[in-house]
């Protein structure tokens, strides 16, 4: 196994510049999730890891190794695709199979490797059927399997889960985080979802127009995003965020005159200053207390346990989205008190950056 | 339903398939019956001006074919061509259109275009093309084999080369539409696929073998039933380029019949060897389905 460093990666397509100089450094045994909008360059950047697409400017290495000029079988890699791409007249064995027996590997040590990623991902009675006969989740083992039994220093997954149903795509969730804890192997995931970046990362990079927007592990992204795009695009409902002026010492006017407080860590901050504020729909409370604003409730989503409450203040105010645990005491209609806890707001400049009261990147 | 709406339906069905229906007895189910009944005549020149001297002549004509060493002749050559000109043409087609399907080849649509444009060309203009081209003095093509010290070879005089010099201008006349039908196979093939085997370490003909093939192989089949057909039909070339010779050395079995039926006016005869041509043909498509049935292909 080996760790992975993508450096300064360019890749352009005709006058697209796709990678605008992307670095990464993934450890040795890391589960890193890639997560970005369609059209970031995520799978671009997958598929150069793999030696599928040659970058215009920058390094790949695994390990100590330069690998940006190797072919994709000498990269000590393996890849599992959104599609999984299994050879469709082959049977599972053979798909299994196909790497090592190009490797020209032994008969006996090729039934061994097949046989022991079978067993790790529990299709050992699959092994005579063709992939027509199986159906997405078997498929998906399947391409695991293969991937497995190459046995790579780095495992590569482009959106794997997304061909499946939502139930599915749960339990794979966690078999990935088991297959990753027992093999330990080195993984790099890429991903548009966001709930599949929180749950399995052990740590996520959000990658937005091929650039790398903000590196850290699922918590750290979560309660110290580095600006709007990565707050809002971490966790749902989305992050409210409104746009305030400062007129004191702690406390900011809303678009709509209101007056809110701001956290202590945020000061000194100049009055008249733009500024953004964020709030989690889940750190929002509903109930009187001193400093809440009224919002009339304009539609409720229930979830079973959890309801979303889509607010509205006075005319020139923003809508927020709250969540909470929903015991169905609230209608539509209905006008509430709203409270934006001092501490639980993020502060973001006119250009979108997180202020967090001290320095950082 | 009742019975009243039933035969409605059913009448509804026949009325709306009938003028297809015609256009396939018109031009198809008629004919074939008629030459198939014809082939079983003395149906001549006489018969053409008046029927009272068609004679029923029962299997005399298959029997004299059958005893005729130039239809054997004509028998072998085509079957030549089907043999040599199936494999070359199929396998020409695939490589060419792998070649403008590539990413790296630039200018792509040209070479579509340019590859596809022999096929739409006018045979007769192009056939005096090729005479010239294969003319053993002055011709490009032996000039080209001379640089890699080939003797002269009298392409449309010797009966030895003749039969070649035929195929390779059959093959450089078709396989442009076969490449089309070909590219657009190609492209359906799953991109995924072939980088997973990349991945894998699988080199070029590796991915062709096990990739592109598999997954074209209804296309393949296709293109060879299409191809065959096209061989034991084989007219047009051998009747501009050479008429049959030098020593009948490129008569096929349609140039025969064509002779039998349209020179000498044997109607009758002429329609037992298109019978026959058909039953070959009939033979050879379904070993070939047959063969892809068990290869998975359909």
């Amino acid at each position: 196994m080996a760790g992975l460093s993508i450096q300064a990666a360019r890749k352009s397509f005709g006058d697209t510049e796709v990678l605008k100089g992307v670095s990464i450094d993934v450890a040795d045994g890391e589960f890193t999730v890639i997560v970005g909008p369609s059209g970031c360059g995520k799978s671009t950047l997958l598929r150069a890891v793999a030696g599928l697409e040659e970058l215009t400017g920058g390094r790949i290495l695994i390990g100590e190794r330069d690998v940006t000029a190797f072919a994709p079988s000498a990269r000590g890699i393996a890849m599992v695709f959104q599609s999984y791409a299994l050879y469709p007249h082959l049977t599972v064995f053979e798909n299994m199979a196909f790497g090592l027996r190009i490797a020209k590997a032994d008969k006996d040590e090729i039934a061994r490797q097949v046989k022991r990623a079978a067993d790790i991902l529990n299709i050992d009675g699959l092994l005579d059927r063709k992939p027509a006969a199986l159906s997405g989740g078997q498929r998906q083992r399947v391409a695991i399997g293969r991937a497995i039994v190459r046995q790579p220093q780095i495992f590569l997954f482009d959106e794997p889960l997304s061909n499946l149903d939502a139930d599915l795509r749960v339990r794979m969730r966690y078999e990935f985080a088991a297959l990753h804890r027992t093999l330990g192997t080195t993984t790099l995931y890429v991903t548009h979802d966001q709930v599949e970046a929180m749950t399995l990362a052990d740590r996520i990079i959000v990658l937005r127009d091929g650039q790398v927007e903000q590196v850290g592990t699922p918590r750290d992204l979560y309660a110290r995003p580095a600006n709007i795009f990565v707050a809002q695009f971490l966790g749902t409902p989305r992050m409210n965020v409104v746009p305030v002026t400062v007129s004191g010492a702690t406390q900011a006017a809303l678009a709509d005159g209101r007056v809110i407080a701001l956290p202590a860590r945020a000061a000194p901050l100049a009055p008249g200053t733009r500024l953004s504020v964020g709030v989690r729909p889940e750190d929002i409370a509903i109930g009187a207390a001193p400093g809440a604003l009224p919002h009339r409730i304009i539609f409720i989503e229930r979830l079973g346990g959890l309801a979303t409450l889509h607010l509205q203040g006075p005319e020139g105010s923003e809508p927020l989205a709250c969540q909470l645990r929903d015991d169905g005491s609230l209608v539509e209609g209905d006008v509430v008190p709203v409270q934006l806890p001092p501490d639980r707001l993020h502060i973001f400049d006119t250009d979108g950056r997180a202020l967090y009261g001290e320095a950082r990147e | 339903m009742s019975a009243v709406g039933r035969w409605r339906e059913a009448r509804a069905g026949w009325v709306m398939s009938a003028p297809a229906l015609a256009a396939i007895a018109v031009f198809f189910a008629i004919p074939a019956v008629a030459s198939l009944f014809l082939s079983f005549t003395d149906f001549d020149i006489y018969a053409l001006a008046d029927s009272g001297n068609l004679r029923f002549v029962g299997l005399q004509n298959y029997q004299r074919l059958v005893e005729n060493p130039l239809f054997w002749k004509a028998m072998g050559n085509t079957l030549w061509f089907v043999a040599f000109g199936v494999p070359f043409i199929v396998t020409l087609s695939l490589f060419a259109a792998m070649l403008v399907n590539s990413r790296w080849l630039a200018w792509r649509p040209v070479w579509r275009v340019a590859l596809f444009a022999p096929y739409v060309t006018t045979l007769v203009a192009t056939a005096v093309v090729w005479r010239y081209l294969l003319h053993t003095r002055y011709g490009l093509v032996n000039y080209l084999l001379s640089l890699f010290g080939v003797a002269p070879i009298d392409w449309l005089g010797s009966p030895h080369a003749s039969l070649p010099a035929i195929l390779i201008f059959v093959g450089w006349k078709t396989f442009g539409y076969n490449m089309i039908i070909f590219l657009a196979a190609l492209q359906t093939v799953p991109r995924e696929l072939e980088e997973a085997a990349r991945i894998d370490g699988a080199g070029w003909f590796m991915r062709l073998r096990h990739v592109i093939l598999p997954a074209i192989a209804p296309t393949v089949l296709l293109v060879s039933v299409l191809t065959v057909a096209g061989m034991f039909q084989l007219f047009a070339e051998p009747y501009v380029m050479t008429q049959g010779g030098p020593a009948q050395s490129t008569v096929t079995i349609l140039y025969f019949m064509y002779e039998e039926g349209f020179k000498w006016w044997n109607l009758g005869s002429g329609a037992a060897v298109a019978f026959l041509l058909f039953l070959c043909i009939l033979a050879v498509t379904l070993v070939q389905l047959r063969l892809a049935r068990k290869g998975g292909a359909i």
